[in-house]
C-alpha cells in the first residue's frame, strides 16, 4: 500500500466517522495543502519568462521593419 | 515606366507594415489578396513567401488573442464549465503567454483550495508552460486532497509523456481504458501518440483503428478523416520498417 492509498483510506474513514463535520475538515485540510503548495511554487526560481519571449518577438517584428 | 509587379509588391509590403503596426483587418485582407496574386505570378520568390508567412502568422496570433477573449467571457458567463479553461490555457500557450494563466489559476486555487478542478487547471497551465517540476508539485498536492481524481491522473499521464517516461504514461492510459468512460476516446488517442513515439507502430495502428471504428459506429464518420490520415502514416512506417528488415535480410 502506498502513501496515496493510505491517504485515500484515511479520507474515506474520516468522511464515514464524521459525516457532519467532514466538509469543514476537508476545507481546512485543503486550505493548508494549497497554502503550502503556493508557497513552494513561489519559492521556485521562475523559468524564462514566456511573456517576455512574446514581447521580444513583437519587438523584433517592429525593429526589423526592412523585412516587411 | 513603372513595373506593375513592382508596384503591387510595394503595395503588399506597405500593407504588411501597416497591419503589423495598426492591426487594421482591411489592410490584412488587402495584403493577403496582393500576396496571393504575387505568389501566383512568382511562385519561387522566397521573399514573397517570407512576407506572406509573416502576414498569416500575425493574423493568426490576433485570431488566437480574440479566442482568448471569448474563453474569458465564457468563463465569466458560465463558471462551472471546465472546457473554456482548457481552451484558454491552450491558446495562451500558443501565444507564449502561459504566465497569465499560471497567475490566474494560482489566485483561483488560493481562493478555492478545496476545489480539485483548480489543481487541474493550475497543473495544466504549468505543463503547457514547460514547467514540469511545478506541474508535478501541483498534481501531488491535488492528490493529497483527492487521491483518485481522474483529471489529475490524466494530467499526470501527459506530464510523464512530456518527460519522456512514456511507458508509465501508457500504463495510465491503459488504466483509463479499463476503468474509464467507454465514450471517452482520449486514452485511445493519447495511447496512439505514445505508442508511435515508442516505435510500437502495430499497437499504435490498433488504437487508430479502434478510434475509427468507434466514430463509424456512433454516426460520426466525419471525425474519421484525421484518424484515417494518422493510420495511413503509421501504416507507411510499418511498411518502411518491414522493407528495411527485408533489405537487411537480403543484404
Amino acid at each position: 500500500m502506498n502513501g496515496e492509498d493510505v491517504a485515500s483510506r484515511m479520507w474515506l474513514e474520516l468522511s464515514a466517522l464524521a459525516p457532519d463535520r467532514w466538509p469543514a475538515i476537508r476545507r481546512a485540510v485543503a486550505a493548508r495543502i494549497a497554502a503550502r503548495l503556493l508557497a513552494e511554487l513561489d519559492g521556485l526560481p521562475r523559468s524564462a519568462s514566456q511573456l517576455d519571449l512574446e514581447r521580444q518577438r513583437r519587438a523584433r517584428q517592429l525593429a526589423h521593419r526592412e523585412v516587411a | 515606366m513603372t513595373n506593375p509587379a513592382g508596384t503591387l509588391r510595394q503595395k503588399a509590403s506597405r500593407l504588411l507594415d501597416e497591419y503589423n503596426a495598426l492591426h487594421d483587418e482591411s489592410a490584412c485582407a488587402e495584403a493577403k489578396r496582393a500576396y496571393q496574386q504575387l505568389l501566383a505570378e512568382h511562385p519561387d520568390d522566397a521573399g514573397l513567401h517570407l512576407e506572406y508567412g509573416m502576414l498569416q502568422d500575425w493574423h493568426g496570433r490576433r485570431s488566437i488573442r480574440a479566442a482568448v477573449a471569448c474563453y474569458e467571457r465564457a468563463i465569466e458567463l458560465d463558471p462551472g464549465q471546465d472546457a473554456p479553461h482548457f481552451q484558454l490555457t491552450h491558446s495562451r500557450a500558443a501565444l507564449n503567454e502561459t504566465e497569465h494563466v499560471i497567475d490566474l489559476y494560482k489566485k483561483r486555487l488560493a481562493a478555492a483550495p478545496d476545489q480539485i478542478r483548480e489543481y487541474r487547471f493550475l497543473g495544466r497551465a504549468y505543463l503547457y508552460a514547460g514547467a514540469r517540476e511545478e506541474a508535478g508539485k501541483v498534481i501531488a498536492a491535488g492528490r493529497k486532497l483527492d487521491p483518485g481524481d481522474y483529471g489529475l491522473l490524466e494530467l499526470e499521464a501527459e506530464l510523464l509523456d512530456a518527460s519522456g517516461r512514456r511507458e508509465e504514461a501508457l500504463a495510465i492510459w491503459q488504466t483509463f481504458k479499463q476503468r474509464g468512460d467507454p465514450e471517452n476516446l482520449e486514452p485511445y488517442y493519447m495511447s496512439a501518440f505514445t505508442l508511435e513515439a515508442l516505435g510500437r507502430y502495430a499497437e499504435a495502428a490498433a488504437e487508430w483503428r479502434h478510434i475509427i471504428d468507434w466514430h463509424e459506429a456512433h454516426d460520426s464518420a466525419m471525425h474519421t478523416k484525421w484518424p484515417k490520415e494518422m493510420l495511413e502514416g503509421i501504416e507507411a512506417k510499418i511498411a518502411a520498417a518491414d522493407a528495411g528488415d527485408t533489405g537487411s535480410r537480403q543484404a
